[in-house]
């Protein structure tokens, strides 16, 4: 094609300015790609940490517990025959790492001098150690299922207790059937998890110690964790069939669901990503509207000549378009290519980042490689070239030829 | 039918509050295949004339028809596609300063008025063409390896590969010596009449304007003198063999 080779030479003949329009957009791409990508593994990053701290990626319940568990909690849970029934349910995909069946309920946990409420969740100590990964433990040891009392503590809650590992405490909580009931539990350990108001308040404890604190064996919840969170719809489908199918009046909550914070975070995030790639489009707008408005000043006795000689007004404009989208493409296949270049780079380099804001710990820089953000720069670089030019050209085609050609 | 048929012809330029007359009621009429120069002092209207009649602008009065097509009309019927497949058929353009597009090659260059017409044959035309001002050897050459008057001859090539029924050309020679301005002027008129072409010419040559088989002289706008020379017309009818002989010196 004509344009194509003509503007290929343009792009070459102007070298230096080729380069500064080319190193503008680049810039451009390569900023949307890495911004794109920080965010995306944040999402990414808080998402697991998300799953792994707290909700896992499915948590099954009693049929109307949603509705009910606040007021009457003691009517809407599951039965230890159909919570075992679950898991041997769950154990059967594919996709399945670990099941805890957890109570939750308020206690009052105090020592001698002072008294805490806690938000207390008993759980199976030996699948929750899997899906509680990404909680760390910043002193002492995990739940041990072998070792009824002992107790994990928030960091918070801890330190308003004033209590250390290996600390003995009180915990009070009301049975099912209403009446107050203690026991001792021993501070095996103190975690973190992401979110520190939930630290503030945590405790966690075996299951076993729970039911006979409130008097029953029956659980809130069976939470199920699997191994690729992308594959979660079609586990969640799947086991829904399973369990309607065992004749189990059950509902289901995903993570997402639960996860209200994630989503506020993501929203906070995506706006900010929106923002960056106005600003982005807007300056590579001016790049290479700016560029083109050179190339046609320079060249406007070469219009003047060719139209002179007979080439229509669309021509002209055909030609600098050509020449900018030329420009563009490589400036987008060289940004992208760098920008994926950096994005491995970055993450390879494993820097580490401070705590995000509502969390109590940093986390490892990393860049997603995120497709579709290449493609939406790479074209949208395009786009905008197609338009900076347009209208440079548009007005060189229509100038006066005779003035076009006094232009020396 | 003449192939130049100009009536009246008025140009005006408004300069800021003031109105300039560049051409003031000109009357000319210039036969299929017949050569005119174009004189007169700078500033007399030679250049606007050429680029009415070259369909590059419009009058402010007056009408011009090229093989009775009304190229000049003020606002026209022809809208500015028509006027360029027009030129783009019938009208070669040589200009002062070469106007060759700098990123193509000679032969690209010559090529440039064969692509816009969509002819077919274009590599042997092209060929043809380099070969008649004998720049075959510098077809893969850019514009800017080439000397003044190689360049001029390069735009010659690219005036009439086409085979336009009308060569228009300001002041061809006054970038070059005056040798080499001759030479090209022989070439011009040789491969132009070997076309059939018509020629306009305007130039500020008095030995050219010498020899001229029509003279034009124009002054502020009017036509002072038009003379046909019977004498020089028989001059210009040298054969194509001595124009190519010139371009070998
Ligand atoms: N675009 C324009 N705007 C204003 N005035 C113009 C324009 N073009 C030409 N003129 C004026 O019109 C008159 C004729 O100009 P033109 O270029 O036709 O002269 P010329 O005979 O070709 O002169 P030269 O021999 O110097 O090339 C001059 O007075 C010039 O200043
Ligand atoms: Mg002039």
């Amino acid at each position: 094609m004509f344009e194509l080779k003509v503007g290929w030479r343009n792009i070459l003949r102007h070298r230096r300015r080729s380069l500064v329009t080319l190193l503008a957009v680049v810039t451009g791409v390569v900023s949307i790609i890495l911004f794109g990508g920080f965010v995306q593994a944040n999402y990414e990053g808080l998402r697991e940490s998300v799953i792994r701290s707290q909700y896992g990626h499915l948590q099954v319940y009693q049929e109307g517990y949603e509705a009910k568990h606040r007021s009457t909690p003691e009517k809407v849970r599951l039965s230890k025959q159909e919570s075992e029934k679950i898991v041997s349910i769950m154990e059967r995909d594919p996709h399945f790492i670990a099941a805890s069946r957890r109570i939750e309920f308020t206690g009052l946990l105090g020592n001698e001098k002072q008294s805490q409420a806690a938000v207390i969740r008993a759980v199976d100590p030996d699948a929750e150690s899997l899906i509680n990964s990404a909680l760390t433990i910043i002193d002492g040891n995990d739940l041990d299922s072998s070792d009824a009392e002992g107790v994990l503590l928030g960091e918070g809650l801890a330190q308003s207790l004033n209590a250390k590992t290996g600390d003995s405490l009180t915990l009070v909580s009301a049975t099912v059937g209403g009446a107050m009931n203690a026991v001792d539990v021993r501070v095996q350990g103190i975690f973190r998890s992401f979110a520190k108001e939930y630290d503030d308040r945590a405790m966690m404890m075996p299951l076993s110690q729970a039911q006979r604190v409130l008097g029953t064996d029956a659980v809130d919840m069976v939470v199920l964790l699997i191994d690729d969170t992308s594959k979660l719809k079609g586990v969640k489908a799947a086991l829904g069939a399973s369990l309607k199918q065992a004749g189990l009046h059950t509902e289901m909550q995903t993570w997402d669901q639960l996860a209200s914070f994630y989503h506020r975070v993501v929203e906070l995030y995506d706006g900010i990503f929106l923002f960056v790639i106005i600003v982005i489009a807007v300056v590579v707008l001016f790049g290479i509207t700016n560029t083109m408005m050179i190339a046609v000043m320079e060249r406007t006795a070469e219009i003047g000549t060719l139209r002179a000689i007979g080439t229509r007004q669309t021509g002209i404009v055909k030609q600098f378009v050509v020449e900018g989208l030329v420009l563009a493409a490589l400036s987008s296949v060289v940004g992208v290519l760098i920008g994926v270049a950096l994005s491995r780079g970055i993450t390879g380099l494993e820097v580490m980042m401070p705590p995000p804001p509502g969390s109590s710990r940093g986390y490892p820089l990393r860049i997603a490689l995120v497709p579709w953000v290449w493609m939406v720069s790479a074209f949208g670089v395009w786009a905008i070239a197609a338009l900076a030019t347009l209208f440079p050209a548009i007005n060189a085609s229509r100038k006066s030829i005779v003035d076009a050609l006094r232009h020396v | 039918m003449s192939m130049i048929e100009a009536r009246g012809v008025h140009k005006s330029y408004q300069m800021g509050s003031t109105e300039v007359h560049a051409l003031r009621g000109v009357d000319i009429d210039v036969a299929e295949g017949e050569c005119v120069f174009l004189g007169g002092p700078s500033g007399s209207g030679k250049s606007t004339l050429l680029h009415l009649v070259g369909g590059l602008d419009r009058v402010s009065a007056g009408s011009v028809k090229i093989r009775g097509f009304e190229v000049g009309a003020l606002h026209g019927k022809t809208n500015d596609a028509e006027l360029a497949d027009f030129r783009c058929r019938n009208i070669g353009f040589v200009f002062q300063s070469f106007n060759l597009l700098p990123v193509l090659t000679v032969a690209e260059n010559v090529e440039y008025p064969l692509m816009l017409a969509g002819a077919s044959d274009k590599a042997r035309r092209v060929t043809r063409m380099l070969e008649e001002v004998g720049l075959a050897e510098l077809a893969k050459h850019f514009p800017n390896e080439l000397s003044g008057g190689q360049r001029q001859r390069v735009a010659i090539a690219r005036a009439l590969v086409h085979q336009p029924s009308l060569l228009i050309a300001d002041e061809p020679t006054a970038n070059l010596d005056s040798q080499t301005g001759d030479r090209v002027i022989e070439l011009m008129l040789a491969l132009s009449r070997k076309q059939g072409s018509s020629v306009v010419i305007c130039t500020h040559d008095p030995a050219l304007l010498a020899r001229a088989p029509r003279r034009v002289l124009l002054r502020d706008g009017c036509i002072e003198s038009d003379e046909t020379i019977e004498s020089n017309r028989t001059i210009r009818t040298e054969s194509h063999a001595s124009a190519a002989a010139a371009v070998a010196a």
